[in-house]
């Protein structure tokens, strides 16, 4: 090779669509492309700069939106002053107008309108849709943002719905639409919250109840299909969604080892994420998978 | 494989009539001549087949002005041994949507094909796979690059491939708090 060129290559000097190319291929899940960016400006250059981190934000005076970042780029910003709220995709700027939860909360509590405020905790709307939780199923082809919000589903659940059960909409619905709980004479025990909810091939999962149990509704009908069975782990298990339990029955108990639970919908199968956390560090993982059962139920299979 | 002509044979061949060939001539920026076969190159370099295409193929040995003969050697050793090794269906088909088709992993043989290459022949293989459009060749040595980084820390990709760290220290503790999360305990 040509003499100049005995020291070393220039490997910072690679014209930027090879280096973009080269660092698309040392992506990695977990840190991107922290690394390629942080060796030399060139190589940042052709990459760009590092993205910004979404975290949930909740409203204040000055400022009453919160957003909560989901799938794919898609976030839920929510008007802390009138509970309005649309879908937005920040890399494109793509958004759709979502039902205002004023309604869903009206729908719940539509019996004392004024129901909301009168909670000890939640003395304001911001402070009321701090609890909100979400959760949204993306089409699969997400090419264009626009095209996929309409195919969106979009699940809210909120602490206070307690036993009244999850809410779901689509992009251009009038109003939330309400999901009942499964009625715990003919399911079984799900009283309470819901650790985590998803949706999955036509039909929508929640989580939850002091126990683990999961219902499935059908998407179309919101029928309550089965009640699946507590996944076979040692029950201690605690909310991802609202921190850890640290009270029961108004006793703090200052757990030192629990189970964070985090459902996640892949194209094939639904999976149960398990993050096991022990002086608050995790320590294990476990997987379970959610398959049919002989007699026609469905259970998690670690 | 016997890639590098001598002088002698490659004006032989000139006299076969140039649409009789299966094979073309390069000719590195130091002058030396290397045989291809016509087939391959034009499959697995789009500037090749644009020139093939075009009549530009030079029986003496076309100038490749850019391409040193340590990496042109390189290329049609890549090229012939694709030639001999591959159905090529499958690739073809992911070098065309080359933006959007998923990175096919290198085969075991080109995964051996770059190991075996030093640091600087690598990185006149990128340069040479890119300048004649030969996006396969691109893929593996740009996945063989990716490699050598993953899972070091900027300071140990700098290392290994001599690259001086231009960032000013304010930069660089602007950096490390970005990355203090995935690469320092504190």
């Amino acid at each position: 090779m040509a003499s100049q060129e005995e020291q070393q290559p220039g490997w910072s000097n690679l014209p930027s669509d090879l280096l973009r190319l080269i660092a698309q291929r040392s992506r990695d899940a977990v840190t991107g492309l922290a690394a390629f960016r942080s060796v030399c400006r060139t190589w940042r250059a052709a990459v760009g700069p590092a993205p910004r981190l979404l975290l949930p934000r909740a409203g204040s005076a000055s400022d009453p939106t919160l957003v909560f970042p989901l799938a794919r780029g898609w976030s839920i910003v929510v008007d802390a002053r009138d509970a309005s709220c649309h879908l937005s995709h920040l890399a494109t700027g793509a958004a759709a107008a979502l039902p205002k939860l004023t309604n869903a909360v009206r729908d719940i509590y539509g019996h004392r309108p004024d129901a909301v405020r009168s909670w000890a905790f939640h003395r304001t709307y911001a402070a009321f849709t701090y609890s909100l939780r979400f959760a949204i199923h993306v089409p699969p082809d997400d090419s264009d943002p626009t095209a996929a919000a309409a195919g969106m589903t979009v699940m809210m659940y909120h602490l206070m719905h307690g036993r009244t059960g999850m809410l779901f909409c689509r992009p251009g619905d009038a109003a939330w639409t309400k999901v009942k709980k499964p009625n715990p004479l003919q399911h079984g025990c799900l009283r309470y919250g819901f650790f985590d909810f998803v949706y999955h091939d036509g039909k929508m999962f929640g989580m939850g109840g002091t126990n683990g149990q999961m219902a499935v509704y059908d998407a179309a009908t919101l029928d309550v299909l089965h009640v699946v069975p507590t996944p076979p782990v040692p029950s201690k298990l605690s909310s991802k969604m609202y921190g850890r339990t640290t009270k029961m029955y108004g006793v703090a108990v200052d757990l030192e080892d629990y189970d964070y639970i985090n459902l996640v919908s892949l194209p094939s199968k639904l999976i149960l994420v398990m993050t096991s956390v022990k002086s608050s560090l995790p320590v294990a993982f476990n997987i379970f998978e959610l398959r049919s059962t002989p007699d026609g139920g469905l259970t998690w299979h670690k | 494989m016997e890639v590098d002509k001598g002088k002698g044979e490659a004006e032989e061949t000139r006299k076969v009539a140039e649409a009789d060939r299966d094979t073309v001539t390069l000719k590195s920026s130091d002058g030396k001549l290397f045989e291809v076969s016509k087939e391959a190159a034009a499959r697995l370099s789009t500037v090749l087949a644009g020139m093939i295409a075009g009549g530009s193929i030079d029986d003496n040995g076309t100038d490749l002005k850019q391409i040193g003969s340590e990496a042109l050697e390189n290329v049609v050793d890549y090229c012939n041994k694709h030639a001999n090794s591959i159905p090529s269906a499958a690739l073809i088909s992911s070098s065309i949507s080359f933006n959007t088709a998923p990175f096919k992993e290198p085969e075991e043989w080109e995964r051996k094909f770059v190991d075996r290459l030093s640091h600087d022949a690598l990185f006149d293989l990128v340069e040479a796979a890119n300048f004649l459009g030969m996006e396969r060749l691109l893929d593996v040595t740009c996945h063989k690059i990716s490699e050598m980084m993953k899972g070091k820390s900027p300071d140990q990709i700098r290392e290994v491939f001599n690259i001086k760290n231009d960032y000013t220290k304010e930069e660089l503790e602007e950096i490390r708090q970005e990355l203090a999360w995935a690469f320092y305990d504190d």
